[in-house]
């Protein structure tokens, strides 16, 4: 056998393979012998008949097609190893030629490469995150809300109540231009948009409302709810403004009909801004919303079920401790992804079109299994609805594919590089962590988590935290001989904060250790010991930071 | 009686397993026969239209093939009537060249 090696652009390499004369015949030969296996050829018993007549019976260009195949499929696994490629998936052929020589021309798709710039030189300010004292009052105020007594009322419809009532609404003017007259299918889309807050559900209408331009028309429906819950809070008006202002005064099973203009500056209604929405609503209940007072019964109320309650000034540390922490996280992820984003732009990454494709299938296959999940669809639906074919939907995830692989590439090339690995007792060790939260029920769940996918999965996971919390020492240029450092993070996040001393000493151990913050930790340390001597004396200083 | 032409002494060649055992090992070639022809029509026939040196063709033996009943219920009837089969034995490094009818 002779064997060419040529190298084409997209990841993929031509070989070109001639073979034997002898090898061509023996091929052809099998190939007959199979054929008369399949074909019935009177006067024979299957599989009896000899080549020559199985060549006039089934002719020569049968034969030859199926020869083609299995000597192609026979010599593929050899011509690899010796042409010394590594494929991705297996190749196709390309042509095949009988003259002079039987010669067969494959393209493989190679296995990715990636070549990792230095990434160790990679430098990327960390930017410490910091709870403002605005997100803690924030926070204070959701529980508020939270533990806010809800009671059923009889009076007229005042600022702040909650009130349930059905919607009816449609556009009362006019079309400003007539681009195309609004299908039935348009009106189905705004029907269902989301009254209550959830604004994801608004967006994506509204989006695809963008993408198709129509207008809707005089008489098309905006908003149609039965029994929806609205807070008339004049902060986050529902609806359109001046809802709250055309509801006031109302009382229970009153039906008030008004017009409301869509502002012209909303984003969520950019294609509609301006136009005029006719609003029959029935008011079906009132409820009247009274908050707590924010004060140490309260504190204690809301953390009744921990060991013992807490002061306001407690829970308000405790709340900035939380809120810490999950900024933290935050920015240690970003962060890490932010080097890694880095890393992949110095990497040259080679895949073929074959990883690409079989990238955004897998994809679509994710989001068809999203949709089931979700929504109750499946992708076919979808795409009827959206009227977009197979194809574009493949468009649409053409460059998340490509970014998606780089990325994954990459990782898994610096898992490699840097040597990180995981043992077994590590993720049996997690999973021991994971079951400690379930206390007396652990031998339960057990089953569920010491399954090899689940043992694969959690693996999988830490492993990646591990990378990335190296790819943020590397960005931060930090020596990466001291292993085990970003332990306490994990532990500081299970760890109960019943006294502030321990809360205060805890914080400066999960701060991160970017050399640039040592003198700042050093500092708050310091200011922990002077303030833990006086232990009211914290809150206090704690309190005024606040207020300032 | 008009004589038998020798084109239509042989009607056609049997080409199955069986002979293309007898061909491949003891050279011998098997045709259907008119069932009216003798050996010697069938040597002559032979002769004329594959060629073959007429002391190159050592035998001709042949057999009546029965036919075919078939019965449904009372009918009775022929699904393949009598026909005669003829094998010629050639003189090795003989062949025909033929059996693609």
């Amino acid at each position: 056998m002779n064997i060419q090696t040529e190298r084409l652009e997209n990841h993929v390499a031509r070989l070109t393979v001639e073979v034997e004369d002898k090898k061509w015949e023996q091929a052809k030969h099998k190939a007959a012998r199979a054929l008369s296996k399949k074909y019935r050829i009177p006067g024979f018993r299957k599989g009896k008949a000899p080549y020559k007549i199985v060549l006039r019976f089934l002719g020569e260009s049968s034969i030859m097609e199926s020869a083609i195949e299995n000597l192609g499929n026979e010599i593929y696994k050899d011509v690899l190893e010796k042409a010394e490629i590594d494929p991705y998936t297996s190749g196709a052929i390309e042509k095949f030629d009988l003259e002079p020589q039987p010669t067969y021309v494959f393209t493989v798709p190679l296995q990715p490469e990636v070549e990792l710039g230095d990434y160790h030189s990679i430098r990327i300010d960390y930017e410490v995150s910091e709870v403002s004292d605005e997100l803690v009052d924030e926070a204070l105020e959701q529980l508020r809300q939270q533990q806010a007594l809800v009671e059923d009322s009889d009076q007229p419809v005042a600022v702040n109540n909650r009130i349930t009532v059905d919607i009816h609404s449609e556009f009362a003017d006019d079309a400003p231009e007539v681009v195309d007259s609004a299908e039935d299918e348009d009106a189905l889309a705004e029907d269902s948009t989301d009254i209550e807050g959830n604004e994801d559900d608004t967006e994506e209408t509204s989006a695809s409302d963008d993408d198709e331009n129509t207008i809707p028309q005089k008489g098309d429906n905006f908003a149609h709810r039965h029994d929806a819950v609205l807070s008339l809070d004049p902060e986050r008006e529902p609806l359109l403004p001046g809802f709250i202002d055309a509801m006031l005064g109302a009382t229970v099973d009153e039906e008030r009909e008004f017009e409301l203009t869509v502002p012209e500056d909303d984003e969520d209604y950019a294609d509609i801004g301006g136009r005029k929405i006719r609003f029959n609503i029935t008011l079906k209940k009132v409820q009247v919303v009274t908050l707590s007072e924010l004060n140490d019964d309260f504190a204690a109320r809301v953390t009744e079920k921990d060991d013992e309650p807490l002061t306001l000034l407690q829970l308000r540390v405790r709340t900035r401790e939380e809120l810490q922490e999950e900024a933290n996280r935050k920015t240690d992820d970003d962060y890490a992804n932010k080097v890694l984003d880095a890393i992949v732009e110095q990497a040259t990454v080679n895949f073929p079109d074959a990883m690409l494709t079989d990238r955004i299938h897998e994809m679509i296959h994710e989001f068809d299994m999203q949709l089931q999940q979700e929504k109750g669809f499946n992708l076919e639906t979808y795409q009827q609805v959206l009227g977009i074919t197979h194809e574009q939907l493949h468009e649409e995830y053409h460059d998340a594919a490509i970014t998606g692989l780089q990325h994954s590439l990459v990782l898994g090339e610096v898992i490699t590089a840097e040597g990180v690995t995981l043992k077994d007792d590590e993720v049996e060790a997690e999973i021991e962590k994971m079951l400690s939260q379930f206390g007396e029920q652990a031998d339960v769940f057990r089953q569920f988590f010491d399954t090899p996918e689940q043992r694969a999965s959690i693996a999988s996971r830490l492993l990646y935290g591990r990378i990335m919390s190296r790819l943020a020492k590397i960005g931060k240029g930090e020596s990466l001989e001291e292993e085990e450092v970003e332990i306490p993070v994990e532990e500081a996040s299970t760890a109960s904060v019943s006294e502030i001393e321990a809360a205060a000493t805890e914080e400066a151990s999960t701060a991160s250790v970017s050399e640039d913050e040592v003198e700042e930790i050093e500092a708050q340390a310091a200011e922990v010991i002077v303030e833990d001597e006086t232990a009211s004396d914290v809150a206090e200083t704690d309190d005024e930071e606040k207020s300032e | 009686m008009p004589e038998l032409h020798p084109y239509d002494v042989i009607r056609r060649p049997i080409v199955t397993e069986k002979s293309n055992i007898l061909q491949s090992e003891y050279n011998q070639y098997i045709f259907e026969v008119a069932m009216n022809a003798n050996k010697h029509q069938i040597r002559d026939a032979v002769e004329l239209i594959f060629e073959i040196p007429r002391d190159e063709i050592l035998q001709v033996r042949t057999m009546v093939m029965p036919a075919k009943r078939g019965q449904r219920g009372r009918k009775k009837y022929i699904r393949r009537s009598q026909w005669k089969k003829a094998v010629v034995t050639l003189a090795f490094g003989q062949n025909i060249e033929l059996f693609n009818v």
